[in-house]
């Protein structure tokens, strides 16, 4: 993190960042991003752990979506802060432990996949849900369901010399292989080989729950594997904003992990690489889209390349302005729930104003949030562009 | 990426631009460092306050004053601009933010007084429907503010308004009050950002409400900070007025800037409707110019990847030395994406601090078309145009026009990159 320090000395208080943060508008004993990043940074520089400086209690709900991040004219991240102070936070046991559970679900993925039927009755179950509620996981909101389809590329017929390794990410592969399915179609039909690597959890809900080590622990094997396709020509893909925030951003801003530099400048996010090679929806695609651009996603500074390949269509709305409210495991610990519905209300308000027949974001988790919160169907846009291709 | 006018910067100048070029239907993209100085500064259009510059009294009516001024200084952004465009700017400027939802009312053509955060009066030309009232029209005036904040103390901008009062003849009888949330935050200092979102709620408004009821005399102005609700404004400030049957006039505050927010935030929605695009956090690292044009410009994304955009038209908004458009060395100033040079003497004269200081004029001389130009009046590029904070010859400071040149060379720049492409 030595890395950081030098932005330091750019923040001048400004308060740009505060105007910007979704919690402190629905939760108003919240700090803020200055005085939990930079400013709490500033009192660490001075004596350490040994001095006046003390992680508090209200790190925890930073959200990670780094809209403080951008709004800074002067090139501090203080998100970034947060997230390092965040590591060092005693936080009582049990909340640690329920963190962690939340933060490890890769885990699990593959073994609650295999075991599909089984594992979403038990989940489902109300004896399960009782013991989640006692741990401090809400039972308010319905848990996401294992897909059991398995993720295939079957390979075209004929051989391409535009290779692309995809970074499918935890949510496409344990709970929505159709994001997947969809984007591996698109990626073929731009004339890409398309490969599934192993790879780790990009390690997004370790690092936004204060498990900095475990989460470097994870990057280091994803850039040793992905630098190794990224020197046979590869392109690295994901279709989850998040991720792709991970391996752009934060694996080299964050850990300065050595490779990271150049592995970033290599990762793609679907829409980028299919706007880049031409792809644009095709038929008119009917009755309205409303497409909310997650945080990640603007934080990568690419504009909205899926908006671009939606031009013409009638009845698009973006939505930059409002935050779903889930921001990942944050959505569904116990004492935030009702902050994470309340985050979200504008947006609730603005899909169902809209009427529009389909609803769209790039983020697995602001689609969980936003199906339960307006009870709307919210496909990921490759979804969307590929059925108008099929037409 | 491939648009028809490209704006870089985000500060009030680049998002007049972008919402000008945006309504005459063209496809516009924004790039940007960060966001603005509008987050931090008052959210009031100044136009022209003093003129001659360093004229101890403000300027009531300013039409003469900007004849004088086109006239006698014709490398001034008002003078490149003309009277006809600054009355087609602030019509224009009027109707979209009435279209935004957040009216503003006044005229460039006569100064309205309002009272700063510490109780001076300055003159400014426009501002929002929560400082409307005139401070001249109140024979008694009532400074309101929260014990809880940290940063506003009415008993001091009640004294020191009392006192230039006196000074610009105003018989009006100021007084001033604690009042208070009933909020007990012990996590930080709260600012005008906190009250603003607080007041949102009923039941804390209606308890700060109750409590002025009792010491204000209906027909009384009100003068509070500026916190009456961030995105709630109307239903916060029409149950003050109404419940108090008193107008309420929002004074500045220190950042965050709840008028400035509103503003930006305004203009920002507007845009978003219009499906224009930002790319914040990115960063220009050169330009592709060949025979007196801007081809496309080379902007790195987080990842270090190189994206190209390509348009008919650039508009330059980048907000000068402050803003980081023009980065200053000891004798010298670059401007940081085209190169272009820059006019005027870069130092403070140390001599007298509050005498005309010839650097805050420096900055980017431009053709009529707001077109960058050397030396010899020869255009360099003839497809990107200068607005704001970046160009030569005006002291925002000392004439108080900061936000009035952005608003007008905004707007020139953008309908002139619509027009030409």
């Amino acid at each position: 993190m030595k890395q950081l320090e030098k932005m330091l000395d750019f923040c001048l208080k400004c308060n740009i960042c505060y105007t910007q943060c979704p919690v402190i508008k629905k939760e108003i004993n919240f700090p803020g991003p200055k005085y939990l990043g930079p400013e709490l940074e500033r009192q660490w520089l001075v004596g350490g752990n040994a001095g006046d400086y003390k992680a508090i209690q209200e790190l925890s709900y930073c959200t990670n979506c780094q809209q403080c991040n951008l709004a800074c004219p002067h090139g501090v991240k203080p998100a970034y802060f947060n997230l390092k102070h965040k590591s060092s936070l005693v936080l009582p046991l049990k909340d640690r432990a329920r963190d962690w559970f939340l933060a490890n679900i890769y885990i699990f993925g593959g073994l609650g996949k295999t075991l599909a039927p089984l594992t979403n009755t038990f989940l489902q179950a109300g004896l399960l849900r009782g013991l989640f509620e006692n741990v401090g996981i809400t039972g308010q909101r319905p848990l996401p369901m294992y897909d059991r389809r398995r993720i295939k590329v079957v390979a075209g017929d004929k051989p391409s010399a535009k290779k692309a390794v995809y970074f499918i990410g935890c949510y496409a592969s344990y709970f929505d292989t159709g994001v997947a399915g969809a984007t591996i179609k698109l990626l073929q039909h731009a004339d890409y080989q398309v490969e599934i690597a192993p790879l780790k959890c990009c390690g997004t809900p370790l690092l936004s729950n204060g498990f900095l080590k475990q989460a470097r622990r994870l990057a280091e094997i994803n850039v040793a594997r992905l630098l190794a396709y990224l020197d046979k020509g590869y392109k690295v893909v994901t279709s989850c904003p998040s991720c792709a925030l991970a391996l752009k951003e934060e694996y080299k801003e964050i850990f300065a992990i050595e490779g990271s530099q150049r592995l970033a400048a290599g990762v793609w996010d679907v829409g980028e690489l299919l706007e880049a090679e031409g792809i644009k929806a095709k038929s008119p695609i009917e009755g309205g889209v409303y497409y909310h651009v997650p945080c990640h996603l603007k934080a990568q500074s690419i504009g909205l390349p899926f908006a671009r390949m939606m031009e013409g269509t009638d009845n698009l709305l973006i939505n930059y302005e409002w935050c779903c409210g889930m921001a990942g495991t944050f959505g569904y610990k116990k004492e935030k729930y009702n902050l994470s519905l309340d985050m979200g209300s504008e947006l609730f308000r603005s899909i169902k104003e809209s009427r529009y027949r389909y609803v769209i974001t790039d983020c697995g988790m602001c689609k969980l949030q936003i199906e339960h919160g307006t009870g709307y169907q919210v496909l990921h846009p490759v979804q969307l562009i590929e059925k108008s291709l099929a037409h | 990426m491939q648009c028809d006018v490209l704006v870089i910067g985000a500060g009030f100048s680049g998002l007049m631009a972008a919402v000008t070029a945006a309504d005459r239907n063209k496809k516009v993209a924004v790039i940007a460092e960060g966001k603005g100085n509008l987050y931090a500064a008052a959210g009031f259009i100044d136009f022209l306050g003093y003129y001659p510059r360093l004229a101890r009294e403000p300027l009531k009516k300013t039409t003469r004053a900007l004849q004088e001024l086109i006239t006698g200084e014709p490398e001034h952004p008002y003078a490149i601009a003309g009277e006809k465009t600054i009355r087609e700017a602030f019509a224009y400027f009027s109707n979209l933010m009435a279209a935004i939802g957040y009216p503003y009312y006044g005229s460039w053509e006569q100064n309205r007084l309002l009272p700063t955060a510490v109780g001076a009066i300055a003159p400014t030309a426009m501002v929002p429907r929560t400082a409307k009232p005139h401070l001249e029209n109140y024979p008694k005036v009532l400074v309101a503010g929260f014990q809880e904040q940290g940063d506003f103390f009415p008993f001091l901008v009640a004294e020191n308004l009392q006192e230039q009062c006196r000074q610009f003849n105003l018989p009006t009888e100021i007084e001033a009050k604690w009042l208070e949330l009933g909020i007990n935050i012990t996590t930080k200092e709260i600012n005008s950002f906190d009250v603003a979102l607080m007041l949102e709620n009923k039941e804390i408004r209606e308890r700060a409400i109750a409590q002025l009821k009792k010491v204000i005399k209906p027909g009384t102005l009100l003068v509070i900070p500026s916190v009456l609700g961030v995105y709630r404004w109307p239903e916060v400030l029409s149950s003050f007025e109404e419940t108090l049957d008193c107008p309420v006039m929002e004074i500045p505050t220190l950042p965050p800037s709840v008028m400035g927010f509103r503003l930006a935030e305004g203009l920002l929605a507007y845009l978003q409707r219009k499906h224009v695009e930002f790319y914040w956090n990115c960063e220009i690292k050169k330009v592709d110019t060949a025979s007196g044009e801007c081809r496309g410009v080379t902007a790195v994304a987080v990842n270090g990847r190189e994206i190209y955009f390509r348009a008919r038209n650039y508009i330059l908004a980048t907000g000068g030395v402050l803003g980081g458009g023009i980065k200053v060395g000891v004798t010298d100033a670059e401007e940081r994406v085209f190169n272009l040079p820059v006019h005027g003497d870069i130092r403070v004269h140390d001599e007298d601090f509050f005498a005309n200081q010839p650097y805050a004029y420096a900055g980017l001389r431009v053709t009529p078309r707001l077109q960058p130009k050397d030396q010899q009046d020869r255009v360099l590029y003839r497809n990107v145009f200068i607005a704001g904070r970046n160009l030569y010859g005006y002291d925002p400071f000392a004439e108080k026009s900061g936000n009035g040149v952005a608003l007008v060379t905004g707007y020139l720049a953008g309908a002139l990159a619509a027009r030409g492409s």
